[in-house]
């Protein structure tokens, strides 16, 4: 029985028509995006925000600060691996665009850290002093999570092009570095600070702002681009 | 259909005057319910043999028992006379084998020089002038000696799999165990490669699995070919493709009779089996046996054997 | 293409012969030149000694530096290399497994085993090259003028045997899941782990991590009243390390009985060590600390040069030239016969404080009693700190200048309390003053406190206090701005009115040669200075 090379009905998509996200597409993106790292990381995370919790060791406002601080880190680190596509070079001449592929994995992806962020926060706020409470800076630990997620996405999708889809790993290690750095920065320039020092910590979540709005930036405008360079 | 084999008297050079390189005897290998393979014996002396067969017959397997990698569930191994099993023979079997594996893995950042550097001094090449001699030499056996320094991720398939095989090449091996060495070699590589495998041939055993007939039908005195984990042949190559002689035919449309058949690209079908009369008949090639060999294995028609000769291999 | 030649054995050098270990040094030599060249592993160095040259060049904190405690200051930042080295191992470990060669690599000669000791070894030349720069930059702090103290090996040692337990546990790692991601998680958790210690600086249970921070903000003490275990903490490192190398050979598939009786031990050894590591400090260290706080003569040696008498407890007895320089930047503008016979500064040290907030008042009462048991009385305190590149070390500086400023020009002692610091009218101005242009870099001290400061009382000093108002302080420094040697003669001149009681700041600072208005009397409705 020689096999039929020529399909018998014209299957799939009518040439031309651009890919709609679908649910099935969604689901091979999750499929394909390496969760696993991202998931122990944000259980380890959520592990030592809650060991405060747990033993109600009553913290002030800059533990707490710095342990979300830390779940942060590890979180963003994380992220780095979801966008790993070792197929990027099988896949890299299909007509679906790479905007697409990504946004539906993020869009799986950040939700569920950001799900994972707010019962850190929620385990934080518990195990600090009760009077300490309302003055616990929320809005801008959440400010400085989401931009430490963005530049590890825009590292990551930078880390894309050079590495055709295997990238996640160094940009990961590197986005390590980039934090312990930032941890040795002088007094003026301080991205860590804690929340007794008003002045400062307001020139941290200062320097937050700017950095979140420059990832988000540099990750829009490398969201489209294909992984490794065009020749 | 009675496809004959033939044990030629002439040169077929397996298991002279006792001194066997490799004894296999009722070797078994079970993957949980799978069987890779089902009590193969064959024995293997110097020059160069091939192994042909399907994918799945088990010729990796095969070829992975023999390079001391893999422990088989049954039946006996003798490389050099000893026993693999056995850690300190294990050990000296290794020094003096050449393995190279389906597709292997690179390091991609190390050059090709580092590379090879670094699979000798996995052979416990320590001398390090002496070592890289050794390395420079087998990168110039394979023709890759201007590209020494160039990392791997930037050479081409063809040049890595050349890498691989100067890293089998490492020490000189009396055995050598080839799967798939010509893959995503050129023609004029392959024909490169053909010369240095004659070559290494003499005086070392060279055992090389290929699915490229024309290969083992320019190297090979020596054919053994696999199907299902068992041995349907094992013979000298001339005596695979004569299994065709007279079998091959063209015809304008399909044969249904064909135990085999393609449609060729000048529009007309070639075909094996047993042909019409009158029919316009080709020349067999090693292929040709093969194809007729394993169709008529897996349609159950085992070729009975004439009187005084035997398949070898295989328990029916 | 170039015939092979038959090659005949003898031109192929044999391979060595089996079980010589040659092989493993090999591989070992290849993997470690391959470790050093390591991006990570580089990158990490060149951010480590890049963080040094900054805070020596431009911070310029480094001068004056406490030996015994820079050498543990040195180990937080040699982990920025153990990080990078843990990577790099990491990426080496896994390199088999995420290259695809583990099937090919399991026929030669060298076991998985071998290729995983020869990896360890492989970590050796870096944690050496660690302790070299670890050598290297308490060497260039030792040179540097005002030095104190002597650094502790197995201090220094801690930085390259936290490599030794990254590298190896790296190794570990790479052996039991081929994940690339579980190299930088990791990290960041051990990362945690010593932030978190870094947050209980005085709980005993943080020496079970990498290091074992201390609350940075206090001044320095003798050595002989730190609470360091660094040689049990150096102990528990190596045998961790131990263990990781040993855990790793077995998971590697050695098989040697001898391999997991030493495996056993080094954990037995790691929990022994890790709990003599973190008892508490023993009861005999607080007393010899309470003692050296409230009766620090015993322990102290005192050398006299002129009329002064410096007393320090003696790894900090050379600084005695920085406070003779300062003193007797002050003492040239005061008349002779307003001087005391003898002047006495004495070191002391600042009681150490486990709350963050809690400030604990200095025992002056005690150092009081002291100082007229040892027949110094009278003598003003300084502290352990100096210098000019940290704030703790310009307020160290500034505080002495004014301390003894204000002992030559009240005649008295710092007393306790807040109404006995208090300086107020004409001799806060010339306190201020003489402090200001005592020696390069006392008027910078002062100025750094003040930006530093709220509300209108400011207090100088680290160990006492002096307080004065904002408004003195103003007259003070527009006082620094005219010639030195004008203001000093007219300071010796009027120096009976100048360090009178009821004279005013605005009297004094005329006096002293600066155009102020005539002003209803310049206390404020605030003013704690009221007139007595």
């Amino acid at each position: 029985m020689q096999p039929q090379v020529t399909p018998a009905v014209g299957g799939g998509a009518a040439p031309g028509r651009p890919a709609r996200p679908s649910a099935d597409l969604a689901r091979h993106e999750l499929r394909a995006a390496r969760v696993l790292p991202l998931l122990c990381a944000a259980a380890l995370a959520t592990l030592m925000c809650a060991v405060p919790a747990v033993f109600s060791l009553g913290l002030d406002l800059a533990a707490g600060s710095v342990l979300l601080q830390l779940a942060a880190v590890l979180t963003a680190l994380a992220v780095a691996f979801a966008l790993d596509d070792p197929a990027a070079a099988t896949t890299t001449a299909c007509p679906s665009p790479w905007w697409l592929r990504r946004s539906v994995r993020l869009a799986v992806v950040l939700p569920a850290l950001a799900a994972f962020w707010l019962l850190d926060v929620l385990l934080v706020r518990q195990a600090v002093t009760a009077e300490l409470r309302p003055a616990f800076p929320t809005a801008d630990l959440s400010v400085e999570a989401l931009a430490l997620t963005l530049v590890a996405v825009a590292l990551g999708l930078a880390g894309l092009r050079f590495t055709v889809g295997q990238g996640g790993g160094l940009v990961a290690a590197g986005l390590l570095v980039i934090v312990v750095a930032l941890t040795f920065l002088p007094q003026e320039a301080a991205f860590f600070a804690t929340p007794d020092d008003g002045a400062q910590w307001d020139g941290a979540a200062a320097r937050w702002r700017a950095t979140a709005a420059v990832a988000l930036i540099a990750a829009a405008l490398l969201l489209p681009r294909p992984p490794g360079r065009r020749r | 259909m009675n496809p004959e084999t033939t044990t030629e008297a002439a040169p077929v050079p397996s298991a002279a005057a006792g001194e066997a390189m490799v004894q296999v005897t009722g070797l078994t290998v079970r993957y949980r319910r799978t069987v890779a393979l089902d009590g193969v014996t064959l024995s293997l002396g110097t020059g160069v043999t091939g192994l042909l067969g399907p994918n799945g017959a088990g010729k990796t397997t095969l070829l992975r028992a023999l390079a001391t990698v893999l422990v088989p569930s049954d039946g006996s191994l003798s490389v050099f006379g000893r026993d693999p099993l056995e850690p300190r023979s294990r050990q000296e079997i290794r020094r003096r084998l050449g393995y190279l594996p389906q597709a292997p893995g690179f390091h991609r950042h190390f050059t090709a020089f580092e590379f090879v550097d670094y699979v000798a001094i996995l052979k416990e090449h320590t001398d390090r002038a002496a070592r890289h001699e050794e390395v420079r030499r087998v990168l110039d056996a394979v023709g890759l000696s201007e590209v020494r320094g160039k990392k791997l991720k930037a050479l081409s398939g063809g040049m890595r799999q050349r890498v691989a095989l100067a890293s089998a090449l490492i020490g000189d091996p009396e055995l050598l165990i080839l799967d798939e060495p010509t893959v995503g070699l050129d023609p004029e590589q392959r024909l490169r490669f053909r010369e240095l495998v004659a070559e290494l041939g003499e005086g070392r055993t060279v055992l090389l699995s290929t699915h490229q007939t024309e290969d083992v039908s320019a190297l090979c005195h020596r054919v053994v070919v696999l199907a299902a984990g068992r041995v349907r042949y094992d013979g000298s190559a001339r005596g695979l493709g004569e299994l065709a002689d007279g079998r091959v035919w063209f015809s304008p449309e399909r044969e249904p009779r064909a135990v085999a058949g393609w449609r060729t690209g000048t529009g007309l079908f070639r075909n094996i089996g047993a042909p019409p009369p009158g029919a316009q008949t080709a020349d067999a090639t090693l292929e040709d046996g093969y194809l007729l060999l394993n169709s008529a294995a897996e349609s159950g028609m085992w070729p009975e054997p004439e009187a005084g000769t035997r398949p070898e291999g295989g328990t029916r | 293409m170039s015939t092979i030649q038959q090659p005949e054995r003898a031109r192929t050098a044999p391979p060595a012969p089996p079980g010589t270990g040659a092989g493993v040094r090999a591989l070992a030599l290849t993997e470690g030149r391959r470790l050093l060249r390591h991006p990570a592993f580089l990158g990490s160095l060149l951010l480590c000694v890049a963080l040094w040259v900054y805070e020596s060049v431009v911070a310029g904190s480094s001068g004056f530096p406490v030996l015994h405690d820079e050498d543990r200051l040195v180990q937080s930042q040699l982990l920025l290399i153990a990080a990078g080295t843990f990577l790099a191992v990491h990426l080496a470990a896994i390199r088999p497994a995420r290259d695809g060669t583990e099937g090919w690599f399991l026929s030669l000669v060298l076991l998985p085993w071998q290729r995983a000791a020869a990896l360890l070894l492989a970590v050796l030349p870096a944690a050496l090259l660690t302790a070299v720069l670890a050598g290297a930059r308490i060497g260039w702090l030792a040179a540097q003028p005002g030095a104190a103290g002597s650094p502790s090996p197995a201090e220094l040692a801690a930085g390259p045997a936290a490599v030794l337990v990254a590298g190896t546990l790296a190794v570990l790692l790479g052996l039991i899941t081929r994940s690339v991601a579980a190299g930088p998680i990791a990290l960041a958790c051990l990362a945690i782990v010593t932030v978190v210690g870094a947050l209980f600086p005085f709980e005993s249970w943080r020496w079970w991590g990498l290091i074992a921070v201390e609350d940075e903000l206090h001044a320095a003490l003798p050595s002989g009243l730190l609470h360091r275990p660094a040689g049990q903490h150096l102990l528990y490192l190596l045998l961790l390390a131990l263990a990781c190398a040993t855990a790793a050979l077995l998971r590697a598939g050695l098989k040697a009985a001898s391999v997991r009786v030493l495996l056993a031990v080094s954990l037995a050894g790691v929990a022994v060590a890790g709990v003599l590591n973190a008892r508490p400090a023993p009861d005999s260290l607080a007393a010899a600390r309470q003692r050296a706080l409230d009766a620090p003569s015993e322990g102290q040696t005192c050398v006299k040069e002129g009329e002064l008498t410096y007393c320090a407890f003696p790894e900090f007895l050379d600084r005695h030239k920085e406070w003779a320089r300062v003193s007797e930047g002050i003492l040239r503008w005061v008349p002779g016969d307003a001087r005391d016979p003898r002047y006495t500064v004495r070191q002391h040290i600042t009681p150490v404080s486990e709350s963050s907030l809690g400030q604990t008042t200095a025992p002056i009462d005690a150092w009081a009693e002291d100082d007229r048991k040892a027949g110094t009385s009278g003598a003003v305190a300084v502290g352990t700190a100096w210098g000019d590149g940290s704030d703790l070390g310009r307020d160290a500086t500034g505080g002495f200048a004014t301390a003894f400023a204000a002992r030559v020009v009240t005649g008295e002692p710092a007393r306790s309390g807040p109404q006995d610091a208090l300086l107020c009218g004409g001799r806060s101005v010339l306190t201020l003053w003489l402090a200001g242009q005592a020696a390069p870099g006392t008027a910078e001290a002062l100025r750094s406190r003040i930006d530093r400061s709220f509300g209108g009382l400011i207090g100088f000093g680290t160990v006492t206090t002096v307080e004065t108002e904002q408004s003195d302080i103003d007259l003070a420094f527009r006082l620094l701005n005219l010639p030195a040697a004008d203001v000093g003669a007219k300071a010796k001149a009027h120096w009976a009115e100048l360090t009178a009681k009821d004279t005013s700041s605005a009297e004094a600072a005329r006096l002293l040669g600066l155009d102020v208005p005539e002003q209803p009397d310049g206390y404020g409705k605030d003013s704690m200075c009221s007139p007595r």
